[in-house]
């Protein structure tokens, strides 16, 4: 008898199972016999970890935009059309010229638009410094809109504090 | 030593720990737009800032002139995975560096300006990282990369954007192979930003039940978050390779002898072999040596090694001729004899 998985090698196993009452019965040769022991599951193996990523990938769902046609990158001179249909950047000055398009399609396939890795070491400490106050002004704003004036100060103060 | 001639390795599914960085000089266009004269100046201006006597690894480099190979030298690059089959698409001038152990290389205008991988034996991803930073703080005296505070370091295609890392494992996973449980493991990590390939990359049918696994997503992580998800998976990964083991051992221990001792003999004793089947064969070995199945002296040669060195650019280079198929499969099977016997 032949494998009743296969269909080429002799059957040599012959399994029986028993699903909600209902048996039902295989033969079949040694290599597929295997694939169907060791019963691991695979669908909780990661648990914990799943969350936390899922989270980060669902973050934005958009569709690219059309953006606006004819823009131009006014370094490399890369159009809006072909960066589009290869999807690869021209030059440093492409992700601003093609900002709105940029930021989607990194939410889409990275989930995030905001790096949090390594900066350069010579010329990344000032653009680090920056970003720092850039956070900062924005919690104060926050702070001010929300009109929570104590957090408002120490905010101010930090700032300062950073720029002298 | 170089990664892959550590015998270390044999011992765990780990064969070896890489990394990759992705970078770009700011003051020139990226590869789809570069001309061939700004393409030499980056050629240039990346070997001006990595060979240099300022420090002591910078003397340890060389640089390679890939145009210059023959065709069995440019194999054997890929088939040691030094360099990818995009650099060698003639469109724009390319350059190599290479540290003299072959642990570090650096590709010059393949999809980025700056492509630099750092290898160790075994399991030890921080040990390579390290090096690749160390590399990256290196260069970066000398160019400025571009790189946006908000986007990172800036590469040609979005899929690298931001830390432009990434960190890899190869490894060899024989019992989820065989029992079909890779393929539902493939979908599963992918959820995790994982994904899980084949030896050679993307598209590539595994051979000798070796995978490469590594990060997809490149922004929104720190470096360290990024190897920390990817060694959580491969850990995982590795546990259940283990637990599949333990049970073959267990329950269908003759077919498992079997399949290492028959590899063994074939290994010992063939006249013709083709690099598939070979690649099965010392799959089923490195099985035998880590379950302690196989009770010859071990091999005192990395597996992987050995591996590298019956594909078809390594035959023809120790042969000193191009070769056809059939000859490569006689000269693979003589080189194995004499191994195993």
């Amino acid at each position: 008898m032949k494998c009743e998985k296969c269909h080429i090698n002799q059957a040599t196993v012959h399994m029986q199972q028993f699903i909600n009452g209902n048996k039902t019965e295989i033969f079949l040769c040694k290599d597929c016999s295997l694939q169907h022991e060791m019963p691991i599951s695979f669908d909780n193996i990661f648990n914990g970890m799943l969350e936390s990523i899922l989270s980060k990938q669902s973050e934005s769902k958009k569709n690219i935009s059309s953006g606006q046609k004819g823009v131009q990158c006014p370094s490399c001179k890369m159009t809006n059309e072909g960066f589009k249909s290869t999807v690869k950047l021209g030059c440093a000055e492409c992700y601003k010229a093609f900002l709105p398009e940029v930021e989607t399609i990194l939410k889409n396939i990275q989930g995030s638009a905001r790096h949090e890795g390594k900066f350069p070491r010579k010329s990344g400490a000032s653009l680090l410094y920056k970003r720092e106050v850039d956070k900062l002004r924005k919690m104060l704003a926050s702070a001010v809109e929300h009109e929570d004036f104590e957090e408002a100060a120490a905010l101010r103060d930090k700032i300062r504090a950073i720029e002298i | 030593m170089t990664w892959y001639t550590d015998p270390i390795a044999n011992d765990a599914p780990i064969i070896s720990a890489r990394v990759r960085l992705a970078r770009n000089l700011k003051k020139y266009p990226f590869k789809q737009m570069m001309t061939g004269k700004e393409a030499l100046m980056i050629i240039e201006e990346t070997s001006g800032a990595v060979i240099n006597d300022r420090t002591a690894i910078g003397v340890r480099f060389k640089s390679q002139d890939i145009k210059q190979l023959n065709e069995t030298a440019k194999k054997m690059l890929i088939e040691k995975h030094i360099i990818s089959h995009d650099l060698l698409k003639p469109e724009l001038p390319v350059g190599l560096l290479l540290q003299d152990d072959e642990n570090v290389s650096i590709m010059i205008n393949e999809e980025d300006h700056i492509r630099m991988q750092t290898v160790s034996a075994g399991d030890n991803i921080a040990a390579s990282w390290e090096l690749a930073n160390h590399i990256d703080d290196l260069i970066e005296e000398s160019v400025e990369y571009a790189f946006d505070k908000d986007f990172g370091y800036l590469t040609s295609c979005p899929t690298n954007t931001g830390t432009g890392l990434r960190a890899s494992y190869m490894i060899h996973l024989p019992m989820l192979e065989k029992t079909g449980k890779i393929k539902f493991l493939i979908p599963a990590i992918n959820k995790f930003g994982i994904a899980l390939r084949g030896l050679h990359g993307e598209g590539t049918e595994p051979m000798g039940s070796i995978y490469q696994i590594s990060n997809q997503l490149t922004l929104g992580k720190s470096e360290q978050e990024i190897m920390q998800g990817l060694q959580n998976v491969t850990q995982n990964i590795i546990e259940k390779e283990k637990m599949i083991c333990e049970k073959m051992l267990e329950k269908h221990r003759i077919d498992l002898e079997n399949n290492v001792y028959r590899a063994y003999g074939i290994l010992s004793f063939g006249k013709k072999i083709s690099l598939a089947e070979a690649m099965n064969l010392l799959s089923e070995i490195r099985v035998g040596f880590y379950t302690g199945v196989l009770c010859q002296p071990k091999l005192n040669k990395n597996i992987y090694q050995v591996m590298i060195e019956i594909q078809n650019g390594h035959l023809q280079n120790r042969i000193g001729r191009k070769l056809g198929e059939e000859e490569c499969e006689i000269y693979r099977a003589d080189i194995l004899r004499e191994m195993f016997n």
